[in-house]
């Protein structure tokens, strides 16, 4: 702890910049942070997860020098895509394009905007609490009421060339305006071979009748520590597809409340796990209002020795009458040595909902691979087709085509990966 | 083309086929019936080259032992099997599934592989011989589909693949009338002097379109009878018990 109280101070320190009343909240976020401390295993909803290396390892902020090892990095946007760029921590608005509609700002001026106070109250999850505390790179993106917005947003966090041991604490809100649409691509991407932490905060706001389409893409290699929270006002239609690849440790949690009545929100998540890659996703689905939907669908491919979490809790408040609620997660083990923690839970207090949930952990079948293999199939190319298509239940759902495409080809390169390992 | 010789299968030391000796020729269909339980389908996948199975004795295609193949050099080989229970396979493409089995069979042959344009217009051709929707290939392998779909599915592979020897097991099971002459007519297509069939069934009606050269019944493991298909109108009328013993 001590070692964040200094990296805390230095910040305060070097920020002349940011107003008494930042520095103050960051103080107060710190004192939640080490009231509540890291999870151990007696905590139940984090159990699973050795977090044990937050205390052991030494990780410094980002300074503005570590931006210069970054700035030859290759950035590709996906197809067709307004661009926006964080490197090392740092943004690149000379780099970064987004359409009228659209505004950015850094949260130093969100601050100074006084918006965000709404979102730093009392917090139950660690990770949070040290994120507002250490908060260092992040944006508010504002998408204005009735824009609709017919190309997607990609939002490149990438973590490189670096020799320390770095963290990251960024903050990323989105707020869809009334009636708005918009497809916003969230992506981290990180090959430096130092060990990195990334403990990302995103919020995402969607007003009435607006509708977000948000895809995060999550290939950090070395620790990873996300929350997704998602605010549904009424009408407000989510599709969030979750995806997860290489990372030594990853723990997300996800968030979905439901404020306003008649809101959809569909949410899907992929993982890919080999070596000794650890995953431990949470999620909450909190219907709060009555005639809301929503889905949730994980799945896990594991190999090796990799091991993973899923946690996922629907709640029904009382009155939310009319909620439709579907839970489900699927794993599949290509290794002995892999493992799965399944844990999905209802929590329902009123009547006259739809609620069902399921969860299956299993190898790949014996029957449907002897059937491929009957119609003159050969093995490794069948256990592909099979594994292929577990994964292409989920990435089916995604919307845009660049996307799609870009995740295809990534597990095609991983499954390549596992062949020629 | 096919020869069964004094076959003796074991699953887990229980024998379930105890001496089967059968030899099928090209431009013939053979037909095998007998209850549940007593050796049909296990005897099909044998011949396919399932796994779990203890075997003793021989099986040869086109002279030559097929036991220590695996069940792709088989399906290479030019041996099919329609399946009794079609396996779903979620998230496989049915088109992506048929091109990938028939570029591997032409592959074995020294064919060139079909690209997808001209795939798609052999299989549209294909799809329409067993009256199934386009819309069933661009679904999952099986995912959803009814009974009588699953089995017009394992025709359409049929007629794409083209084998030189298929199993039927059980393909007019669960069938109403109309899937049933689609079926047979699907078969009757696919068959020529060149081919052969085993078909392994329950009913008449499918024997009925087809006219089996040969038919035989199974018991207990072993082949107790073997006639032409005045037999099958014996079985409709009489059962199987008077065969027993």
């Amino acid at each position: 702890m001590q070692h964040y109280r200094s990296e805390l101070e230095s910040l305060q320190a070097n920020g002349s910049a940011e107003p008494k009343e930042l520095s103050a909240l960051r103080s107060k976020a710190f004192s939640r942070f080490t009231e509540l401390g890291f999870p151990t295993k007696k905590w139940e909803d984090w159990q699973f997860t050795d977090f044990s290396l937050f205390h052991k390892s030494h990780f410094r902020m980002t300074t503005a020098e570590d931006l210069q090892p970054a700035l030859d990095y290759p950035v590709e946007p996906l197809k067709d895509c307004y661009l926006i760029i964080i490197l090392n921590g740092h943004f690149q608005q000379d780099r970064s394009n987004v359409p009228d509609g659209v505004t950015i700002r850094t949260l130093l001026d969100v601050f100074m905007d006084d918006e965000l106070t709404d979102f730093l109250n009392a917090e139950e999850n660690p990770f949070v609490a040290l994120n507002t505390s250490l908060m260092n790179s992040g944006l508010a993106i504002d998408i204005a009421d009735q824009v609709q917005l017919s190309r997607p947003i990609h939002y490149q966090f990438i973590t490189t060339g670096l020799k320390d041991n770095i963290m990251n604490h960024p903050r990323l809100l989105i707020r869809m305006g009334k009636n708005s649409s918009a497809e916003f691509i969230e992506h981290y991407k990180g090959d430096t071979s130092s060990l990195y932490w990334n403990n990302c905060v995103t919020i995402s706001e969607l007003s009435e009748n607006s509708i977000l389409n948000h895809n995060r893409i999550q290939e950090d290699t070395s620790y990873h520590v996300g929350n997704m929270e998602y605010h549904l006002q009424k009408d407000a239609i989510l599709n969030s597809t979750i995806f997860n690849q290489g990372t030594e440790l990853y723990r997300g949690d996800i968030r979905i409340n439901f404020y306003g009545r008649n809101a959809t929100a569909k949410l899907n998540g992929l993982s890919l796990m080999k070596d000794n890659q650890h995953m431990d996703i949470r999620v909450i689905v909190d219907h709060k209002q009555p005639h809301c939907n929503s889905s949730q669908f994980f799945k896990y491919i594991l190999d090796d020795k990799a091991s993973g979490v899923f946690n996922g809790r629907i709640v029904v408040r009382e009155n939310s009458h009319k909620t439709d609620s579907k839970q489900s997660n699927k794993n599949l083990l290509l290794s002995k040595n892999a493992s799965m923690h399944s844990n999905p839970q209802l929590e329902i207090y009123t009547d006259d909902v739809r609620c069902t949930h399921g969860s299956s952990t299993g190898q790949l079948s014996e029957d449907a691979l002897y059937y491929l293999r009957s119609r003159g199939i050969e093995t490794a190319f069948a256990q592909r087709l099979m594994v292929e298509g577990f994964a292409a239940e989920i990435l089916a759902n995604i919307k845009d085509e660049g996307t799609a495409a870009y995740l295809n080809k990534k597990l095609t390169s991983w499954l390549e990966s596992l062949e020629n390992g | 083309m096919l020869e069964i010789k004094n076959l003796y299968v074991r699953i887990k030391d229980k024998e379930i086929i105890k001496g089967v000796d059968l030899t099928i020729k090209a431009g013939e269909l053979h037909a095998l019936m007998g209850r549940n339980g007593s050796g049909k389908s296990t005897l099909a996948h044998v011949i396919t080259g399932k796994d779990g199975y203890e075997i003793e004795g021989d099986i040869l295609f086109n002279g030559e032992s097929i036991l220590d193949k695996t069940p792709e050099e088989r399906a290479l080989d030019g041996i099919f099997m329609s399946f009794q229970y079609p396996v779903v396979i979620p998230g496989v493409n049915n088109m992506y599934f048929l091109k990938a089995a028939l570029n591997a069979r032409r592959k074995n042959k020294g064919e060139a592989e079909l690209d997808a344009m001209d795939f798609l217009t052999l299989i549209k051709a294909k799809i329409k011989q067993v009256e199934m929707d386009e819309s069933y290939l661009s679904r999952a392998v099986n995912d959803g589909f009814s009974g009588g779909e699953k089995k017009r599915n394992e025709i359409l592979q049929l007629l794409t693949l083209e084998p030189i020897f298929a199993i039927l097991d059980e393909t007019d099971s669960g069938l109403d009338i109309d899937a049933m002459k689609v079926i047979a007519n699907g078969i009757n297509e696919y068959r020529n002097g060149d081919r052969a069939i085993l078909a392994i069934t329950h009913y008449q009606r499918l024997l009925d379109y087809m006219k089996p050269d040969m038919v035989h019944v199974m018991i207990n493991g072993k082949i107790v009878k073997t006639g032409d298909i005045e037999l099958v109108h014996e079985l409709e009328a009489k059962g199987y018990s008077w065969l027993e013993n």
